[in-house]
């Protein structure tokens, strides 16, 4: 039976980030990652852009196999974990490999929602955009049009990319009102909007998809409104974290359905760490439990828990919510909280309309606490620090907000300049 | 009935006004950003000096924009990509900044007194304010996210390292107030010249930036 | 490990570093493609507040690993912050998550760059006149404008 020091379960950038740092930590360990895919890491953040022809498929990977094999570490792809003997410390892939640990590291990831049981959803044609393997499965099928539905970034850039890679007709479907609402304002929507119309992007909001059409293919897709034709569906709608494994072992699951983990990403067994997508962690700005399906946590939590692993100290203190999308001309960005969040009570909106872009600002009593920006990323910096330094996540720590007593009369360019004046790090 | 005309390039500069860079602006060199303004009057031109317009209007591709005629509605001169065109626009010279400014775009509001820029500076002087305000002209702008591409990069580089060297700031002495505006352009009047070769430096200067020998 | 140190007291927001910058890395003058930015910002009472928004190779640089493609390096003797030439999706998290917006998209590579110290000889410290600019040690720097400020203090240096 193979023995592994540190083993650890999915190639993605949490358990590659694992690897690397148990492995930098301790050399003379042996580490050990398996993956279900059949490829070493690769940056799914990238994919859309493999989908639109921009980039091909080599410039996808960020550790090719040879990189693992020269820093000593073992890569066992296809290999698919389906069991965790606790007791014995012992894992077992489906192809009947058993595999003995001193640590674990659970890095499964997540997957996309599929409406399975939604009629026509299991037909040719219907597409999500989590692998390699999905993108190709859209490139290898003959299509015209789309429906995406959805609108977060998958939703976003799946919609500029199908464009790009000359689809004539997308159009995206969001069952709510507007277009992730739990990240933009009304407001900032409607701007989004406007800018995946000027490319060619038809947007349906406040549509929820019922129903999909066709009999050995689909060829539609029935709205509460309407019915689209379409070659291919591109499915958008979130994503869950991966965790039978952990479940069927016994491991603390929390709330919002991640693996539970301190701030070493030690799950409720001692032996056993878990990080990335499958993770229930901190948001930095609240202090509440929240599940962060995004690159940078996967990485920075990924390396604290190999630290640990190999017998490190790392502290991984959460993160924050950012929605980001930057391809092809289309660019939003925004975190913190929105104007909706605060159901009408104690909050004011400071909106910019330039030539080129929109923002919005929001202020609770005076602080910063949310910032929402479509077509430039001037000054985003200050707005996060601000965002960040407002948040009252640390008990007895330094106060650093900085508060605008008087918001009457003053425009976003107003509050940035003070926010660049009354910034006093980095003074060298 | 609005009779405005924007043109670019060689422009012909009988009457109206000519906003002219200069082809050393914003060559990077010190005080490379000032420009001349042109104003048509019946004794010739009046000469003023100005703020980064100059080098904003090199970076979007357009160093001379004439201007001549009326606006029947409030108009800002937009300059980008090589082209001049007039804007509707309505609101104040605070609005007007929010609505154009960027990191890389110069926007002057006409005030009374001259131009503003987005730092509270004024350029220009009355008269060209008024000469601006009679054609209905509210603003000017500039987006200057481009390039002034020279035609010999490694002289360029040469000449303005060796004119900031010339310069030679290293301790600053007591500046006067009006000094401050050398100061702004990179000059400092109470430094000693280093080099005599300064009038040199700006043929140099020419010949990096348009390849051609000038005639000073 | 130097860096570039910036000393706003002394900064006159002339534009030369931003010019210079572009000029040495792509040929052409085009500040707003460099790789160093003054920012200015006005005081109520008409003070300019001056800020340099430059690379600072972080000790704990979040571009590393904010980068979906992992072409972020910090090199653990030098600390130098590095980007693989080849790579570059442009999505845009180094430039949003950058404590100080040095990530700038360059059009030539379409990629998100920052300033590489022109390999230890950086172009723009040497045309900064004022000497707001520097290639320093950050210690040393530091060390030298506190003491400089406390003899301001006490009335005595060469500025007002």
């Amino acid at each position: 039976m193979m023995k592994a020091d540190v083993l650890i379960i999915g190639c993605g950038p949490a358990g590659s980030c694992a690897a690397f740092a148990a492995k930098k930590a301790n050399p003379d360990l042996c580490v050990v990652v398996t993956t279900k895919e059949a490829h070493s890491e690769y940056s799914a953040p990238a994919l859309p852009d493999y989908l639109s022809g921009e980039i091909d498929r080599e410039m996808l990977f960020v550790r090719k196999a040879n990189e693992y094999k020269k820093a000593g570490i073992q890569l066992l792809s296809g290999e698919d974990i389906v069991k965790i003997d606790r007791e014995k410390k012992i894992a077992v892939s489906a192809s009947g490999r058993e595999i003995s640990y001193g640590k674990l590291v659970l890095a499964m990831g997540s997957f996309p929602i599929q409406l399975r049981k939604m009629p026509g959803t299991n037909l040719p044609g219907n597409f999500v955009t989590k692998t390699i393997d999905d993108i190709e499965a859209i490139l290898g099928y003959k299509g015209k049009s789309a429906v995406v539905v959805g609108s977060g970034a998958i939703g976003l850039e799946g919609s500029m990319a199908l464009k790009a890679r000359g689809y004539d007709k997308v159009t995206m479907v969001e069952a709510l009102d507007w277009l992730s609402p739990k990240s933009l304002d009304k407001a900032c929507s409607d701007k989004l909007t406007q800018s995946l119309n000027s490319f060619g992007v038809e947007v349906l909001a406040g549509e929820s998809v019922q129903g999909v059409e066709g009999t050995d293919k689909v060829t539609g897709v029935v709205t509460s409104k309407r019915t689209i034709p379409c070659d291919i569906i591109l499915w958008g709608i979130g994503m869950r974290p991966e965790v039978t494994l952990a479940k069927d072992a016994g491991l603390e699951i929390g709330e919002l359905g991640g693996i539970v983990v301190d701030e070493r990403m030690q799950t409720s067994d001692p032996d056993i760490y878990a990080c990335g997508d499958c993770v229930q962690s901190v948001d930095r700005l609240t202090g509440q439990p929240a599940m962060h399906l995004f690159w940078e946590p996967a990485q920075r939590g990924g390396e604290a828990a190999g630290l640990n692993c190999a017998g490190g100290e790392a502290i991984y203190d959460g993160s924050t919510a950012i929605f980001l999308t930057h391809k092809g001309g289309l660019a939003i960005a925004a975190f913190g909280r929105t104007e909706d969040s605060y159901k009408g009570e104690g909050c004011v909106v400071l909106e910019e309309n330039t030539r080129k872009s929109y923002r919005r600002l929001i202020f609770e009593k005076g602080k910063l606490t949310g910032a929402q920006m479509v077509n430039t990323m001037e000054d985003v910096d200050l707005l996060l620090d601000q965002i960040t330094k407002n948040s009252v996540v640390r008990p007895g720590a330094w106060d650093l907000s900085t508060v605008i007593e008087d918001l009457e009369g003053k425009s976003v360019r107003d509050c940035i300049n003070y926010f660049r004046k009354e910034r006093r790090a980095l003074l060298k | 009935m609005s009779t405005l005309k924007i043109s670019c390039g060689a422009a012909d500069a009988k009457s109206g006004i000519l906003l002219s860079a200069g082809i050393l602006a914003g060559c990077g060199a010190p005080g490379a950003d000032v420009m001349i303004w042109q104003v048509a009057g019946k004794k010739g031109f009046k000469y003023y000096e100005s703020s980064r317009l100059a080098a904003a209007m090199n970076f979007a591709g357009a160093g001379r924009v004439a201007i001549k005629g009326k606006s029947e509605e409030p108009v800002v001169i937009y300059i980008s990509e090589g082209k001049a065109v007039a804007e509707p626009f309505c609101g104040s010279s605070k609005e007007l900044r929010d609505y154009y400014v960027t990191d890389n775009t110069v926007v002057l509001s006409v005030e009374d007194c001259g131009l503003m820029d987005d730092a509270g500076n004024i350029c220009g002087e009355e008269e060209i304010a008024a000469k601006l305000k009679s054609m209905n002209i509210c603003g000017i702008v500039a987006e200057g996210s481009g390039a002034v591409v020279p035609a010999d990069a490694k002289l360029l580089r040469k000449t303005i390292a060796g004119m900031y060297e010339a310069l030679d700031m290293a301790c600053c002495p007591e500046i006067e107030p009006e000094d401050e505006v050398y100061l702004a352009m990179g000059i400092n009047p109470k430094a000693v010249c280093k080099s005599r070769k300064y009038k040199g430096f700006v043929k140099k200067l020419v010949k990096a930036v348009s390849g051609e020998e000038a005639e000073l | 490990m130097k860096l570039l140190t910036f000393d706003q007291s002394k900064c006159t927001n002339c534009g030369a570093c931003s010019a210079v910058c572009s000029l040495e890395k792509k040929g052409v003058v085009q500040p707003s493609q460099a790789r160093i930015h003054i920012k200015a910002a006005c005081a109520e009472n008409g003070e300019k507040v001056l800020r340099a928004s430059v690379c600072q190779h972080c000790a704990r640089p979040v571009c590393v690993t904010a980068c979906m493609k992992g072409i972020v390096h910090k090199d653990p003797e030098t600390g130098f912050v590095s980007r693989e030439k080849e790579g570059c999706i442009a999505c845009a998290a180094c430039a949003v998550m950058c404590p100080v917006g040095a990530a700038v998209l360059d059009t030539d590579a379409n990629a998100f760059l920052t300033c590489d110290l022109c390999g230890g000889d950086p172009a723009c410290v040497k045309v900064c006149s004022s000497g707001a600019l520097s290639y320093a040690d950050p210690a040393e720097a530091s060390a030298a404008f506190r003491n400089s400020y406390a003899l301001k203090a006490v009335g005595r240096g060469l500025v007002k």
